[in-house]
């Protein structure tokens, strides 16, 4: 578990009345871009707090670049940057104070990159931090995080308040400066789109339970479509088939790999194939999270797991 | 750094208490010294008045009015940094630094306790000043005396509010809780009479000395100005420990607490 940058496992944070995180392993491999997606309330946020220490878990254990989180997190905020979602910061300091703050925390602090990014990003350095814009403010924190030298770098909502050309900057930064240097990114963000720009893996949580974890490239050449028309088709309860749902007379199945194969088999079950679909991202998160398909996946694991209902009537 | 911060987020309170106390002890002064004044007729006079103009000095500067700013002082700088953060949110940013929040609590803690220091010593060689200024010739070390019943006395205050504040998770709560808990013990001494007449009856023969912030100030410096009363060991190193428990309590909240 110590070549992983983050490694959880069955991690249970509960409130009173709400379980935020239900049972979570994640497997973060080091020197990739992982995209940590998930609706509003999914639990994104509450999981990047238990592995900075800001909340404990109720059960269940982690790791950050192989220390314990909890226990050794002095060690952990020494290698991990992070961007909150907030972006709050002292609002009475300037960007450049603030540097200034920081810097003594870190000894791997880079005023060349502070220099450089500031200019990149064209930060009023000499403002209060209250009186700037939220896109200013979100470039501040992503500053700071990124002139740390840290080998982890835990953005929620990097992208907030930022306008295009910055967030494509903002993109070619962690692609050649960070992961290029065989560096953690580790992203939590609605924007789909950035995610699947950068990201090597993604993780999927809904409710506090992880739906998929899996390699972007893998999804894009194996995760297919298939959608068939028949009668009474046999459940299916197979790894390789993560949802199945039903749409007027058709059905649809989502396959994480050998769609052909399960589509032939559908065929020799009397089914009639219609079409096997290549999917992204965006259409792989819409179909696990859609509030009105109950026919989701539980915890899946590292691929897939079994569908415990397939059919959605 | 993050104690340059705690200074930056205090030195404008401590800044302006320092500048009430010289304000205070310079207008003293120069009341004390004008010619017709009421220490006027003592310069050079007889030994009997200066040993009066000397106690009458510090009794004025030290005893009677310092107590009262550095207990305000106390007060008002406790929520200054830490109620910052709560202030503005900020605690999350903080404690992803790669510093244990032991480290933090004692840092904040500590720059705010070292201004307190700054200020009973600017009161105390405020009042070697004044006296010199007023007899031209009158001072003692042993003035240097009353630092440590200041310090302990208005330290305590300070750190039950840095305590309240981080209790409340509010700095303007911190404080308003410790101006109550503050006024309440004023007015503690007073129903001391009638409280231990009630202890003792219904508990033969004890009596309780009832715990005042000011009167542990009054009597050290009673006994530094005048030698009378006896040192307040007994009271010094129960505030003192009273000001320690209080940022270990803080701790033991901070490290628990999710942010």
């Amino acid at each position: 578990m110590n070549d992983l940058a983050i490694w959880t496992e069955k991690l249970v944070k509960t409130y009173p009345g709400v379980t935020a995180v239900d049972g979570l392993s994640l497997n973060v491999p080091r020197g990739v871009a992982y995209g940590f997606l998930g609706r509003n309330g999914a639990g994104k946020t509450t999981t990047i707090r238990i592995l900075l220490g800001l909340a404990k878990p109720t059960e269940g254990r982690a790791t950050i670049l192989g220390f314990s989180a909890g226990r050794e997190q002095v060690a952990i905020l020494e290698r991990t940057a992070f961007v909150s979602e907030s972006k709050t910061l002292y609002g009475h300091l300037t960007p450049r104070e603030l540097v200034r703050f920081t810097r003594g925390f870190y000894p791997k602090w880079s005023d060349q990159a502070v220099a450089k990014y500031s200019r990149l990003f064209e930060i009023p350095m000499g403002r209060p931090f209250s009186k700037l814009s939220q896109g200013n403010r979100t470039k501040v924190y992503l500053l700071l995080a990124l002139s740390q030298g840290a080998d982890l770098l835990i953005l929620d909502e990097p992208g907030m308040g930022l306008d295009p050309v910055v967030v494509d900057e903002f993109l070619r930064i962690l692609v050649e400066d960070v992961i290029g240097e065989g560096r953690t990114v580790f992203i939590s963000s609605h924007q789909l789109a950035d995610v699947e720009q950068i990201a090597d893996w993604v993780g999927l949580i809904d409710h506090g339970r992880l739906l998929l974890e899996a390699r972007l490239d893998d999804i894009k050449s194996q995760f297919r479509w298939v959608t068939v028309a028949g009668n009474a088709l046999p459940q299916t309860k197979s790894p390789e088939v993560l949802l199945a749902a039903s749409e007027g007379n058709f059905y649809k199945y989502l396959v994480t790999k050998n769609a052909d194969a399960f589509a032939a088999e559908l065929g020799r079950q009397g089914a009639t194939v219609v079409e096997v679909s290549p999917l992204g991202l965006r259409e792989i998160f819409l179909a696990l999270v859609r509030k009105e398909e109950p026919c989701t996946s539980g915890n899946v694991g590292e691929i897939a797991a079994p569908v415990s209902s397939s059919f959605c009537s | 750094m993050y104690v340059w911060k705690c200074w930056r987020d205090s030195r404008t309170r401590f800044i302006f208490f320092l500048l009430v106390i010289l304000g205070v002890y310079v207008l003293f002064t120069i009341y004390a010294a004008r010619p017709g004044g009421p220490t006027g007729f003592l310069r050079g006079g007889p030994l009997s008045g200066v040993a009066h103009l000397w106690s009458w000095v510090p009794t004025v500067l030290l005893q009677s009015i310092t107590p009262f700013i550095v207990l305000f002082a106390g007060l008002v700088l406790a929520p200054s940094s830490i109620g910052q953060e709560y202030r503005e949110q900020t605690l999350g940013f903080l404690f992803t630094r790669p510093r244990s929040r032991r480290f933090l609590n004692w840092t904040c803690w500590s720059i705010g306790a070292c201004e307190i220091l700054g200020l009973v010593a600017a009161a105390v060689l405020g009042t070697f000043a004044a006296l010199i200024c007023v007899s031209r010739y009158l001072y003692t070390w042993r003035l240097l005396g009353a630092i440590l019943p200041l310090f302990v006395g208005a330290v305590a205050v300070y750190s039950m509010t840095y305590f309240l504040t981080v209790l409340a998770c509010n700095g303007e709560k911190g404080l308003s809780y410790g101006v109550g808990i503050l006024v309440v013990s004023l007015f503690l001494p007073l129903l001391e009479p009638d409280f231990n007449r009630l202890l003792s009856h219904l508990w033969h023969g004890h009596v309780l000395h009832l715990p005042s912030f000011l009167s542990v100030m009054w009597a050290g410096c009673e006994w530094v100005i005048n030698s009378t009363g006896g040192f307040p060991v007994g009271a010094l190193v129960f505030y003192g420990l009273l000001s320690l428990v209080f940022p270990v309590l803080t701790q033991l909240i901070l490290e628990r607490r999710e942010v």
